[in-house]
């Protein structure tokens, strides 16, 4: 039988034999701790880091805090971080004194100045704290591993001298004024209201130009109600232009005017004389009569000078338009 | 809406002018840091951090993006001083400033040889504002146009009135097609990334030529940590996200 005492001193001291050689050993023993009814390791590891954003080469401090849970057999020591393979890569890693206030019983506390060895060092790494529990049966299970949680880092790369010769002079000077209060947005397209004010608006502008041209000029605008007729129009466009021979711009009024008749009143003789032309203007005895005389005018060019053609051809453009606006009045 | 931004930033504390004041004070200490060879980085990113808060109130402006691109860029970082004018431009595509901000950092890139990661060129497009700008004055003289054949029947004005109906058509088409949504902008954080055949650090690069910081790409698909990214050349191929500064960063 072994002696009780031998057996204690045997349960402080944790076996070299079975330790793992990955991590530094705390030097903690202690055993699972019953909490509501479940057992739960018995110690706790945290870490606190302090600046968290960095240049390359400067230092943070690193705060190891271990709380136990229940009774402790052996108290942890500080964990040495250079056997730690994580930390020895990214850091340069110095012991610190720990100068504040003792923790509270049951908890240990150890501080550490690690500088990052490069800017690709994005976090410190969990902390690990090995301790060796008795309860768990055989020497190499009885150690056991736990993780303070990581702390990211943000390293920035050494800064260098920089050069700035080359920069325009606007691109050292901030903008200043209101303008840089502004609130732009990306245009995202026209809204209901924009694109019926675009669609509607010119229609409607037009339509008042037009109702204030017709209110400022009514004769044009009879004369534009009358040249809609397709047969006034074209036969106003041959009264226009008039050949050089008085023989042959007699013919072109005559052709004009009894083209138009036989477009607008259907006259169907192929070259009316004047009676017959005349008689298409049926209830417009006065308009007929016009019609007879400028025919005769007309006829009477063959052996007239220009301007009486040009006479003989307002007289008959006149004719036209006096005959558009009786056959056909203007809408009130 | 800068009454909006007063109005919220009275009720927040710090006014926006206030702001901008010291952000405007920061960075002209950080210039004359830099002058002096003193470090200034943090002087640069203190007024950074002034402008974010502007532009967290609502300000967003062409303006605004050049002096926070120029922060970042005499504060030594590239990609962000880059990424902050290509998201400037997409605001005010015309802005000479900015443009002119962008070429001279873009002059600090060290570029591969071949064309890898080069620049886009600039494209002129017709946006949707100018083609409805376009559509509607087409439309309103296609108008004059008619109104006035009516009084006057006159023939080569009815042409001339079909041809801007055309025209405000023609217009309209571009506009209702639209420009598909801009695909967000990342830029390489670092110096040698690789452009890899898949997700993943043991697919091989694709191109013996690494990316260095500054290349400016587009997100096209992310899986986990890893982006899709396409260059302004149209190659493309994976890097891990931490290797780059985009928009949401």
């Amino acid at each position: 039988m072994i002696p009780a005492v031998l057996v204690l001193a045997f349960a402080v001291n944790a076996p070299t034999v079975g330790r793992p050689t990955e991590w530094p050993f705390s030097g903690a023993v202690a055993r699972l701790v019953n909490q509501d009814g479940a057992f739960v390791a018995p110690l706790g590891v945290s870490s606190e880091v302090s600046p968290t954003r960095l240049d390359v080469g400067e230092p943070v401090t690193l705060t190891v805090t271990v709380r136990a849970r229940g009774p402790v057999l052996r108290p942890p020591g500080r964990i040495d971080l250079q056997e730690v393979r994580a930390f020895r890569l990214a850091f340069f890693i110095e012991d610190l004194p720990d100068e504040g206030p003792p923790p509270a019983a049951g908890a240990w506390r150890w501080k550490y100045q690690l500088r990052p060895r490069a800017e690709w060092v994005s976090e410190v790494p969990g902390v690990p704290l090995l301790y060796y529990n008795p309860d768990l049966g055989t020497l190499q299970s009885g150690y056991q591993l736990l993780y303070s949680d990581a702390v990211p880092l943000v390293v920035r790369p050494e800064e260098r001298a920089r050069s700035i010769d080359d920069l325009p002079d606007e691109m050292l000077e901030p903008a200043t004024g209101p303008a840089v209060l502004a609130a732009r947005r990306p245009w995202r397209g026209p809204t209901l209201g924009d694109a019926l004010l675009a669609l509607l608006g010119p229609p409607a502008a037009c339509g008042v130009w037009y109702l204030l041209w017709q209110w400022a000029y009514p004769d044009a605008a009879r004369q534009a109600r009358q040249r809609r007729s397709r047969a006034a129009r074209r036969a106003l466009k041959a009264l226009q232009r008039l050949p050089a021979a008085p023989r042959e711009q007699a013919e072109h009024i005559v052709t004009a005017l009894a083209g138009y008749l036989a477009e607008r009143f259907d006259l169907t003789a192929a070259a009316p004389t004047p009676d017959e032309a005349a008689a298409a203007l049926d209830g417009m005895d006065d308009l007929a009569g016009r019609l007879r005389r400028a025919w005769a005018s007309a006829d009477e060019l063959r052996f007239a000078k220009e301007p009486a053609a040009r006479l003989a051809a307002d007289e008959a453009r006149q004719l036209i338009l006096d005959i558009e606006e009786r056959a056909c009045p203007p809408s009130s | 809406m800068s009454a909006i931004v007063l109005t919220l930033a009275l009720l927040c504390g710090q006014s926006p002018s206030e702001l901008q004041e010291r952000a405007e004070e920061r960075f002209r200490d950080g210039v004359r840091r830099l002058r002096a060879r003193e470090k200034s980085r943090d002087a640069f990113l203190a007024a950074v951090a002034d402008y974010e808060a502007l532009r967290r109130r609502g300000a967003a402006n062409a303006a605004l993006a050049r002096t926070v691109g120029n922060a970042h860029l005499l504060a030594g970082d590239l990609p962000r001083a880059i990424l902050t004018y290509r998201l400037g431009l997409r605001l005010e595509p015309r802005d000479a400033a900015l443009g002119r901000a962008l070429e001279a950092a873009r002059d600090r890139v060290a570029y591969a040889e071949g064309g890898l990661g080069h620049p886009p060129e600039e494209r002129v497009r017709l946006g949707s504002g100018p083609a409805f700008g376009a559509a509607a004055a087409a439309w309103a003289a296609a108008c004059l146009l008619f109104t006035r054949w009516y009084m006057t029947r006159d023939r080569w004005l009815l042409i001339a009135a079909g041809g801007g109906v055309v025209a405000a058509l023609a217009a309209a088409a571009l506009l209702l097609r639209g420009e598909p949504p801009p695909r967000p902008v990342v830029v390489i954080a670092a110096d040698g990334t690789p452009l890899r055949r898949g997700d993943g650090p043991t697919f091989p690069p694709r191109y013996e030529s690494p990316l260095n910081r500054g290349v400016e790409a587009e997100a096209v698909y992310r899986k986990g940590d890893w982006l899709l990214i396409e260059l302004a050349g149209g190659e493309r191929g994976w890097v891990p996200e931490s290797a780059v500064v985009g928009e949401e960063q």
